[in-house]
């Protein structure tokens, strides 16, 4: 009878001591929580090369507008299959990283942008409406540039 | 009928704010001033579009462009926000980190 009762008093300290083992264990674990994906400086680099040659192109082409046009000139081509190409690849690298949909939708819609601009350059676009494109896209990059730095964290 | 770009910058920020909810104030500034721009170049589309110096075709371009730009905006402040909701719970669990290393007088976590 006393044996009993020694094992029953010695079990239950065991069993709490694995529990807060157990729980320490869960606390170490969780002491920082992710909920979105890290900074990538790639993308960074990317979107900032974007921009850039962006408004190269827009710069261009404020010089003389651009009259409507059924076909696309061979620099506005150029221009165009380079940036859908530069995205895609900054696509797969956003979606390679987990948590990452916020960035993976803001490149999707970026991508639809330049699509866009290639139906606005057959549509024509005076120069005084260039700054609008301008405006459109720096908006945009200067947002994922944003999200992608505050994944920072604080870091230097 | 001319946009009045005020009311227009009013309509998105509400929108925006009713959507936020409690984080909004965490992107007012950055997201107002993002769509402010947004909403002024709205409304020049329009009033260009009325003076007959753009064609229905550049401007249903044109602000589908602005549109596409608001969405990216208002996806990076949303983002922002998830951001700041992780800040505040690992600013919690530190708390708790240190008070259990305390309380047991080493670091443990």
């Amino acid at each position: 009878m006393i044996t009993t009762i020694t094992t029953r008093h010695s079990i239950v300290p065991q069993r709490a001591r694995f529990f807060v083992l157990l729980f320490t264990l869960f606390l170490s674990a969780c002491t920082t929580v992710t909920l979105i994906a890290p900074y990538d400086e790639a993308l960074d680099v990317g979107i900032t090369e974007l921009q850039k040659s962006t408004e190269t192109f827009l710069i261009q082409l404020e010089h003389t507008g651009r009259p409507p046009g059924p076909t696309l000139t061979k620099e506005e081509q150029d221009f165009l299959d380079k940036t859908s190409v530069a995205i895609t690849s900054l696509q797969i690298r956003a979606d390679a990283h987990p948590k990452n949909e916020i960035t993976a939708q803001q490149l999707a819609i970026l991508k639809d942008s330049f699509s866009t601009l290639g139906e606005l350059l057959k549509a024509g676009a005076p120069k005084d409406q260039i700054q609008l494109i301008r405006n459109a896209f720096n908006a945009s990059t200067g947002a994922i540039l944003k999200l992608e730095l505050a994944k920072k964290r604080g870091e230097k | 009928m001319a946009i009045d770009t005020n009311q227009l910058l009013k309509q998105m920020v509400t929108a925006a704010s009713a959507a936020f909810k409690n984080k909004w104030p965490d992107v007012e500034e950055y997201a107002t001033s993002e769509l402010t721009k947004i909403a002024e170049d709205i409304a020049f589309i329009e009033a260009q579009s009325l003076a007959g110096k753009m064609t229905p075709e550049q401007a249903k371009l044109q602000l589908h462009l602005q549109t596409n730009a608001s969405k990216i905006v208002l996806l990076a402040a949303h983002g922002m926000t998830i951001l700041a909701v992780e800040a505040a719970i690992n600013a919690a669990l530190n708390v708790i980190k240190e008070a259990v290393n305390t309380a047991l007088g080493f670091a443990i976590l």
